[in-house]
């Protein structure tokens, strides 16, 4: 039996066309700006649509990842823009991009050529604008799956990409899309979530708006239960349409959705949305279905081939390493037989997320060889192979364990998400690196690891929360007090659709040296509470609550009455 | 050709007369002809913009470039069926003229100061704004032809 599953959108001629004509436009902007014809100010808000960043040492170029989808031939072109451009490695990010961050100025335009040889840009990856459309790392493989949501995200990368009302926003603006029961994609924490729904047998969405993070985070509303799919386009449009023209433009810290949803009621501003929608839905005349239509036929299809499972019973009988490395790294896929394989890019005492050039090539190879092709990148910041058939895992597994990639650590406490805080960050307060590498060394040398179980440890270097800390089950939040670093710890954040949780606040903050001893004392603060090994951290803290832990950790680790 | 003054201009500095060009797809134009503008700003709600709907001639004044609440207005004041001139003003980029078009603009009325600084090639680079369009491909726009 073969089973046909949806592959990867291949560019289109106009595709390539656009990104060509965008690249000639930047290199035409940046000497614009060496000639003094643009402002600093000008060229800023320019430059950030084509995702070049400034920061603390050099530029930063962000290259989009659309909804996190590669094949090997991109990662292996990311590989050697690394090399060639950088200092031989890219940094994976929360929002399935990846950053290089030492490139020069002068040489992006290049970049940007290289780039766009295997279709790929870094257009609207930062601004104030739509940015890279975000959606499940475990798209067309999920068995929890609804539909496929990717042609979807495609549509919404075309449609957004250049869009004439729309690049000068009152701030960025994050869309998320899943189509499985179990949101993979955080969907209630941006700014439009969108999750594919059956009704009646009709294929549709439900709309949550006004979601975030950052300084005030904020789980979505859901203004629309159902949007029939057709609708989908010009009901997006018309939630950007009403936010462009309300949303607040004097105090960037109040710009977000979220805040207009708040400052004006959600059922006023859900009003305003279905009559925006009302005018605006007939001028879509019918081209933006098709255009899907021919999107779901460009993501060519693959057949999976039915295979015996070879030697893979007695290699996970027999090998322990073998065995944690699918409990832990593989799950199942849609079609029997098939895998979807994760690559843990936190190997304990590395910098979550980076992958060496040499490691893209070799994950690319791999991509090759046993995945069909295909890559993704999950917000987790670790490499998904979707599509792997069981008797080709072991042999998957002993390359990667030769490259050092074959950490059985996914969910683990070691698979640490962490932004690159005040090593490379201007807007840093702390650094998240460093803590996110003790704190894999200190649980690999403590092997308590598999013990302990499902545990997600997030870090963020300022309140800006790139990290996701609000979404951990054990968030730390670095701050600076009095010239020192000072971590504050939140417990408790989770971001399934059914139970989304942000983080609450254990007490006042730690210093750089308590914050490893903290979260250990935690850990087993939790191994002494849990009712069995099944029991996971989540799952006791909202059993015992807070107190149990905050009571513990402050008897060991007083707070003197002031400067804590 | 003569020179004419930016009356409304949103510069706050009144007392300087500032000599103003209108760009257009065919380029650059002093203006030679006298249709009285209904001056409005970005603030404007858009109920009260379409009240200017059967108006000859519209000016919506951008307080600066990234002002970008001016397109989405145009969007709207062209679906509410205004047929006549629909002019933006305010110093804006040579890179927003073609979305200021795609949105419903017909022109961009700037002080020449500002054209000349960002170089007239920087202008007439822009005025092709209908290719690469994607917003277009899926029959999501009002665009005019020209
Ligand atoms: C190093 C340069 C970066 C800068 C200057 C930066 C800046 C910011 C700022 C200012 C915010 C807050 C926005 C708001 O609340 O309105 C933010 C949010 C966020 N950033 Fe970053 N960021 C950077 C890197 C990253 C990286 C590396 C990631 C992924 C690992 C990331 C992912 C996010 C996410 C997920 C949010 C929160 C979601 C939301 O928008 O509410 N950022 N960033
Ligand atoms: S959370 Fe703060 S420190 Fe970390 S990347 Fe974002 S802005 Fe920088």
């Amino acid at each position: 039996m073969e089973s046909e599953i949806g592959k990867l959108y291949s560019y289109s001629g106009f595709d390539s066309e656009f990104i060509k004509e965008r690249t000639r436009q930047f290199r035409e902007q940046v000497n614009r700006r060496i000639k003094g014809f643009l402002t600093e100010e000008e060229f800023t808000p320019l430059r950030l649509l084509n995702g070049l960043y400034l920061q603390t040492h050099s530029y930063m170029l962000r290259v989009a990842i659309p909804y996190g989808v590669l094949n090997s031939e991109q990662l292996t072109q990311l590989a050697f823009i690394a090399d060639q451009w950088d200092k031989g490695y890219g940094h994976f990010t929360t929002r399935q991009n990846i950053q290089f961050n030492w490139p020069n100025l002068v040489d992006i335009p290049e970049i940007l050529d290289s780039l766009a040889g295997v279709g790929m840009h870094a257009v609207q990856t930062s601004g104030n604008t739509i940015r890279n459309i975000t959606s499940d790392p475990f798209a067309g493989a999920a068995v929890d799956e609804i539909e496929n949501p990717l042609p979807y995200a495609e549509l919404l990368r075309q449609w957004s990409t250049d869009h004439q009302e729309f690049q000068f926003l009152p701030r960025k603006f994050k869309i998320a899309i899943t189509g499985s029961l179990n949101d993979r994609a955080a969907t209630r924490f941006h700014d439009i979530g969108l999750r594919i729904m059956l009704k009646n047998g009709q294929l549709g969405f439900e709309v949550s708006v006004g979601g975030g993070l950052g300084r005030t985070p904020v789980i979505g509303t859901v203004i629309r239960e159902f949007l029939p799919k057709e609708d989908f386009l010009p009901y997006v449009e018309s939630v950007i349409s009403v936010w462009n023209l309300l949303g607040r433009r004097d105090n960037k810290y109040k710009a977000r959705i979220k805040i207009t949803l708040r400052e004006l009621g959600s059922k006023e501003f859900q009003a305003l949305v279905e009559k925006r929608f009302d005018e605006i839905r007939n001028t879509f005349n019918g081209a933006d279905s098709k255009t899907l239509e021919d999107i779901k036929l460009q993501f060519s299809s693959v057949q999976l081939i039915e295979m015996p499972l070879g030697n893979y019973q007695n290699r996970h009988k027999e090998n322990q390493g073998f065995r944690n490395w699918v409990k832990n790294n593989v799950t199942e896929h849609k079609i029997t037989g098939y895998t979807i394989v994760t690559v843990s890019l936190k190997t304990h005492g590395n910098t979550p997320g980076d992958a060496t050039s040499e490691q893209m090539r070799m994950v690319a190879n791999l991509a090759k060889q046993y995945s069909y092709d295909e890559l993704r990148i999950s917000k987790e910041q670790n490499i998904v192979l979707p599509h792997v058939h069981r008797s080709a895992l072991f042999d998957l597994y002993s390359m990667l364990l030769k490259a050092g990639l074959a950490s059985a650590n996914v969910g683990l406490i070691s698979d640490i998400v962490a932004c690159p805080g005040l090593d490379y960050c201007k807007l840093a307060t702390a650094r998240s690196i460093p803590l996110a590498k003790e704190l894999g060394v200190r649980f690999r040398d403590l092997d308590l690891e598999q013990k302990i179980g499902i545990l997600k440890i997030k870090i963020s270097g300022c309140i800006n929360a790139c990290g996701h800390h609000h979404l951990g089950h054990i968030g730390i939040l670095g701050l600076e007090r009095a010239g020192k670093e000072s971590y504050q710890v939140v417990l408790g954040g989770e971001e399934s659709t059914e139970t989304s949780n942000i983080g609450k606040n254990l007490g006042p903050g730690f210093s750089k040296t308590e914050i490893v001893p903290v979260i250990e004392k935690l850990v087993n603060i939790y191994l002494a509470l849990r009712l069995d090994d099944a029991e996971t951290f989540l799952e006791t803290y909202k059993r015992v609550g807070i107190t149990p832990f905050s009571k513990e950790i402050y008897q060991e680790f007083p707070r003197r009455k002031k400067n804590a | 050709m003569r020179e004419n003054n930016c009356a409304n201009s949103t510069t706050k500095n009144k007392t300087r007369r500032e000599s103003c060009l209108i760009i257009t797809d065919s380029g650059f134009e002093t203006e030679d002809y006298r249709v009285d503008f209904i001056d409005v700003t970005t603030d404007i709600v858009p109920q009260a913009l379409s009240k200017l709907r059967d108006s000859r001639a519209v000016r919506i004044n951008f307080a600066n470039f990234k002002d970008g609440r001016g397109f989405t207005l145009a969007r709207l004041f062209r679906l509410e069926g205004f047929k006549g001139v629909l002019r933006a003003k305010g110093d804006l980029l040579p890179d927003q003229y073609s979305m200021l078009r795609r949105s419903g603009f017909d022109e961009l009325e700037i002080a020449d100061m500002v054209v000349e600084r960002h170089s007239k090639a920087a202008w007439l680079a822009g005025i092709n704004w209908h290719s690469h369009h994607y917003q277009k491909r899926l029959g999501s726009s009002l665009i005019r032809e020209p």
